[in-house]
């Protein structure tokens, strides 16, 4: 669906932000895109929905380069931005002058999105606090129904109902022909919604793995100091003691995902869980 | 919705969808630049027809200097609809907005355009019929008005200023020493677009530009001009002859081909200025088109 092909891009000349970068999205997907400050998730979202364009290589929608802009790639992707601007309109009114430009508009959706936040479309968007703007945001954004919907730190300016709210919308409006990415350092805010993780670290991708290849191979457990094995692939302070993640060489059953421990585990030790995804 | 208009380049259907877009959202701006303009004609107007009726003659109202007032403060109409250009594109929340929307950049460019030129006329226009109707009706209303008093628009300036524009008989549109005018405005009203959208990521781009503008026009006149003198220095007695031989050229001429000549270099001068406008609208276009979230 998407393809990111050997991408160079900086900022200016000297500093590269990605370098030969490639990756590949597939469909039916919620990809969480993770990565330490600066390392360019959210460059990576603009260039992927041709916001920013590649000084080399190429990015490809359906086989369609982003760069172009045209409107048959435009109307098959949003983009939900840390920081976004929208009119001194109802939403109603916003939701009638934008979603003739998008094919696969759901008034359906839109409804079950807005019950789901607690919203109505006669909400007036000048007159909301940061977090209901981005409310409503999301729901037009889930209602136009486009087939690539990013997401960049969607829970930020959320309530702790409205994370739980979000997660709910993002899942329920999700599709076999759909991919959602959501970038975001609150990790815990969508480690129950990902069926998919991407971890970059500059022009490298550390981890490009399906959720379930993910638990297949790995176990996330917490374990007093005692019951250290030196197994364990990585380990970390916890309350109970330590947070580990160990191989799942016995093919154990499946723990939950720790995305957090994933995330440190994968930049602490990026050629050990190489392998282990290898072997 | 019908998918196959997204398959295309260039739809009338999308155009009309930003264009209505466009106006629900920013009607409060447009309407506000019009008042201002329709307040500050009225102002003249209603001055001007108040030492009409004080005075009690109707040779007291300057029609043309109202309508020269019109066309003064029209100007500064065209150039705040000129700022509209980066309006879409100011901020970087405003440019994700704009570039994401599904639609060609022809599209969206055409929305832009069609606001900075025809909009911005169609304000001047109405605006100026607006207050030249209520200047007439207040005056009429609450002046003692003398025999004659009539509208702007009636009283016949318009047409003495503009009755040098028109149609040859070969059908090639003629343009007098008026269009010039006209010529000038949308050329200039197009250089300051094509500088705003080349600077579109700057804080407070609008009044920068202009800046630059004014203080690039000082140093080419200066420039030139020193050149100019540099040259006349050098080769003072070729220039010399040159002029002295045009001076003399001219002298043997009627009235009539003297006129002929001022509307020829006029013509000359409103043809170059039109494909200038021309020039800028398609380096506006390139410029549109390169627009990224972070410049």
């Amino acid at each position: 669906m998407m393809e990111v092909k050997e991408l160079t891009f900086g900022y200016n000349r000297r500093q590269k932000v990605f370098e030969n970068f490639s990756l590949s999205l597939g469909e039916g997907k919620i990809c969480g895109l993770l990565g330490k400050n600066g390392t360019g998730k959210s460059t990576l979202l603009y260039l992927m929905t041709g916001l920013l364009r590649p000084q080399k290589g190429g990015i490809y929608y359906k086989g369609i380069d982003v760069r172009h802009r045209l409107p048959q790639t435009l109307g098959e992707m949003f983009i939900v931005p840390e920081e976004f601007a929208l009119p001194r309109v109802t939403l109603r009114k916003y939701v009638s002058l934008n979603r003739s430009f998008y094919p696969r508009f759901s008034d359906e959706l839109l409804r079950s999105c807005l019950r789901d936040f607690d919203m109505n479309e006669d909400i007036h968007l000048g007159e909301l606090s940061m977090g209901q703007k981005k409310k409503a945001y999301m729901c037009f954004a889930l209602a136009t129904n486009t087939r690539f919907l990013v997401m960049d730190e969607p829970s930020n300016g959320l309530d702790i109902p409205s994370k739980s709210q979000f997660r709910r919308a993002v899942a329920s409006g999700m599709t076999e022909d759909k991919t959602v990415v959501i970038s975001t350092h609150q990790v815990r805010d969508i480690d129950s919604l990902l069926d998919h993780v991407i971890i970059i670290d500059g022009s490298r991708t550390l981890l490009n793995r399906s959720v379930s290849d993910i638990c297949r191979r790995l176990c996330f457990a917490e374990l007093t100091a005692g019951e250290l094995t030196g197994d364990e692939l990585y380990t970390q302070p916890s309350v109970q003691g330590q947070s580990v993640v160990l191989p799942n060489r016995l093919g154990e059953e499946h723990t939950t995902l720790n995305l957090e421990l994933l995330f440190n585990a994968t930049l602490a030790h990026p050629q050990q869980m190489a392998q282990v995804f290898t072997d | 919705m019908d998918n196959a208009i997204m398959n295309k380049t260039f739809s009338a259907t999308r155009l009309g969808w930003l264009l209505k877009k466009d106006w629900t959202e920013n009607k409060k701006t447009y309407l506000t630049y019009g008042g201002f303009y329709v307040g500050i004609l009225l102002y003249k107007f209603l001055g001007s027809a108040y030492t009409a009726s004080v005075i009690g003659h109707i040779s007291t109202i300057d029609y043309m200097g109202m309508y020269m007032s019109a066309q003064s403060w029209g100007f500064l109409l065209l150039m705040m609809f000129a700022v509209t250009a980066i309006q879409g594109v100011n901020t970087k929340e405003e440019r994700v907005n704009t570039l994401m929307l599904p639609a060609s950049n022809s599209e969206k460019f055409a929305a832009c355009l069609l606001r900075v030129t025809l909009g911005a006329f169609l304000f001047c226009l109405f605006g100026l019929l607006l207050a030249d109707i209520t200047a007439y009706l207040l005056a009429n209303l609450f002046f003692d008005m003398p025999a004659g008093y009539s509208m702007l628009l009636l009283s016949g300036a318009p047409v003495s200023l503009s009755e040098d524009i028109g149609i040859s008989a070969n059908g090639l549109f003629v343009a007098g020493t008026p269009f010039i005018y006209y010529a000038f405005l949308a050329w200039f009203q197009s250089l300051y677009m094509v500088c705003l959208l080349a600077n579109y990521w700057r804080k407070s781009a609008a009044v920068k530009v202009l800046l630059g503008i004014v203080v690039g026009c000082i140093v080419l006149f200066s420039v030139g001009s020193l050149l100019v003198l540099t040259l006349l220095h050098e080769y003072y007695i070729d220039v010399y002859n040159w002029i002295f031989g045009l001076a003399e050229k001219l002298q043997h001429l009627d009235v009539e081909e003297l006129e002929a000549y001022g509307r020829m270099v006029m013509h000359g001068a409103t043809w170059l200025l039109c494909l200038l406008t021309l020039f800028h609208y398609w380096l506006s276009y390139k410029f549109f088109t390169r627009i990224k979230i972070i410049a």
